[in-house]
């Protein structure tokens, strides 16, 4: 029995440190960004002597962080709406018309989640460029399509398994036409897959970095690279990087631990359902 | 079925048309882009066949970039599996709810943050953090090791995208081992197997689910990666860690060869189709069907 215990306690204590493993370096990255400039040439352990908040305000008046903040939170809304459009509606005809047509989409569409960004880079870019839309609103444009892959993988297979096909019917026969089923009956149902769909899309969005860096003029980078930019200048001054990314990862992490068991479930369920 | 046809062809319309032009004709570009002999984006182009495949597979840059990518995707798939099922099971057998999502919470963090200035992190932890990190427990000789020259590179590299994609991995073993029957567990317990022939026998072969997508989910993302690696290395040092998806990036806008930067990305998506079909059909068969 004792033997036992002590196994337990080992666990235990052996679960804390790969947690703590896993955070040592978002922690570093915080707390190496409270150090100023002759402090550097410390440990990278030690704590600052005192606080350099001095880093946080030359980043963000340096970099205009607050600009591409911006930038970002607006892609990512303007993405997300059309991402949402898209995959709600074809979602719904996937589930409810099974027809070779639908199954051979819903595979080809289920397909692009394994299908790395800088497959079609170059022949995306050249189409864009033919286009003559190589800027913000080719980036918007791109994620629309881009985008629906997993939340059509996740809203048909929710479709299919928890909206009652009963209910539907019944509108149906009352004279409801398929729109209106649609936006009366079905959305509202889709709540709690949209949840998880929507914040695990966002930060996919706000973290996307090779295409916008193709796409968009230096006025409009979003934080990603606006920040690598940065990165690459601040080679000497990494504790005003960090500081950066600090200001970065604070609202993602509040982001994160909000809508913790979204983020839980977009994983689990759309993996264990495929 | 009372949603027809042509509604049903309606409501797919829009991403029929997005996806369609932004994604799949892409594809079917980057094929064509590929037999020709376009160099920069804007140049005109000629049909040449199978050219820039013949050129790149006699390239030693394109056979040190597959090697690299083989190495990398494999390695890094096995140890976040092995890792991250270890890790499951350890939690699974954990009655502490709290210390349950403390961990859970932690090991997934990662995932969520900019992949891109977690390369930069990274960079800085190999180059000042795991050298201060030996000498402070007093390891001298280690300390001196330089992650990021080219003989550790690659493996610095695959630790990181360990450390960013083992959370995920760790989720959805968590949910396949919750989702065994408590049944079939009390069943095995009654015919006297310790805890280790229940882990083994029972539960392991009953979430084989949970195998198949891990290992096909973390392969594609290996293969896929191309912000972390970008920011940590470069592809450097000496090409050491020049994964497919930075070599196309390299060649298609450092070299201005986009006909063989084609060619290179549809290798790439072939192989990424092939290995998850054959691991998807080669598990599937040996999936227990409880």
């Amino acid at each position: 029995m004792k033997h036992f215990r002590l196994g337990k306690v080992a666990t235990s204590v052996f679960l804390v440190l790969v947690a703590l493993l896993f955070f040592l370096p978002i922690y570093l990255t915080i707390l190496n960004s409270f150090k100023s400039m002759p402090e550097m040439t410390r440990p990278f352990y030690s704590f600052p002597e005192r606080l350099a908040l001095e880093n946080f305000r030359l980043v963000a008046e340096g970099t205009q962080i607050a600009h591409a903040f911006l930038m970002s939170l607006i892609v990512v809304v303007i993405s997300l709406g059309g991402i949402l459009f898209n995959s709600c509606l074809a979602s719904y005809a996937i589930a409810r018309n099974n027809s070779l047509f639908n199954r051979v989409l819903y595979i080809v569409l289920v397909a692009g989640l394994m299908m790395p960004f800088t497959v079609i880079m170059i022949p995306l870019m050249k189409l864009l460029g033919m286009l003559k839309i190589a800027n913000k609103y080719g980036l918007v444009l791109v994620y629309f399509g881009l985008g629906i892959s997993f939340p059509i993988f996740l809203l048909t297979n929710f479709i299919k398994g928890s909206v009652p096909l009963e209910l539907e019917e019944s509108a149906y026969l009352d004279g409801a036409g398929n729109v209106r089923i649609f936006i009366a009956i079905v959305l509202p149902l889709l709540k709690p897959a949209l949840a998880t769909v929507i914040t695990l899309t966002a930060v996919w969005l706000f973290n996307d970095f090779l295409l916008p860096s193709l796409l968009l003029s230096s006025k409009e980078f979003t934080i990603p690279v606006s920040q690598s930019q940065l990165a690459g200048m601040f080679l000497q001054q990494w504790n005003q990087m960090l500081a950066g990314f600090t200001i970065i990862f604070v609202p993602l992490l509040a982001f994160f631990l909000s809508l913790q068991r979204y983020f839980v479930r977009g994983v689990t369920e759309g993996a264990l359902k495929g | 079925m009372f949603l027809s046809a042509k509604k049903s062809f309606l409501f797919t319309l829009p991403s029929l048309v997005f996806y369609g032009l932004f994604v799949v004709f892409p594809v079917f570009y980057g094929v064509y882009l590929s037999f020709t002999d376009i160099g920069s984006f804007i140049q005109k182009l000629n049909f040449i066949g199978f050219q820039n495949y013949l050129t790149i597979f006699a390239e030693g840059r394109f056979q040190n970039s597959f090697r690299i990518t083989i190495i990398y995707v494999t390695i890094t798939a096995v140890l976040i599996n092995v890792i991250a099922l270890f890790i499951a099971v350890l939690l699974d057998n954990t009655r502490s709810r709290y210390l349950n999502s403390v961990v859970r919470v932690f090991v997934y963090l990662p995932a969520i943050l900019t992949p891109i200035l977690i390369g930069f992190i990274w960079y800085y932890i190999y180059k000042l953090g795991i050298p201060a990190l030996f000498s402070l427990v007093g390891l001298k000789s280690l300390s001196r090791i330089r992650f990021l020259s080219p003989s550790f590179a690659l493996s610095s590299v695959i630790m990181t995208t360990c450390w960013l994609n083992i959370g995920v991995a760790m989720l959805i073993y968590i949910a396949g081992l919750l989702s065994v029957d408590p049944n079939m567990i009390d069943a095995g317990s009654i015919d006297g197997a310790n805890s280790w022939q229940k882990l083994v026998r029972i539960k392991l072969p009953l979430i084989t689910h949970a195998f198949i997508i891990n290992f096909v989910n973390t392969l594609v993302f290996a293969f896929k990666q191309f912000d972390q690696i970008w920011s940590m290395t470069k592809g450097g040092p000496a090409s050491t860690t020049e994964t497919l998806p930075l070599y196309i990036y390299l060649v298609a806008f450092q070299n201005a060869q986009i006909g063989r930067a084609s060619a290179a990305a549809y290798i790439l998506f072939s192989i990424i189709l092939v290995v998850s079909l054959v691991i998807i059909v080669s598990l599937n068969r040996r999936a227990v069907r409880a």
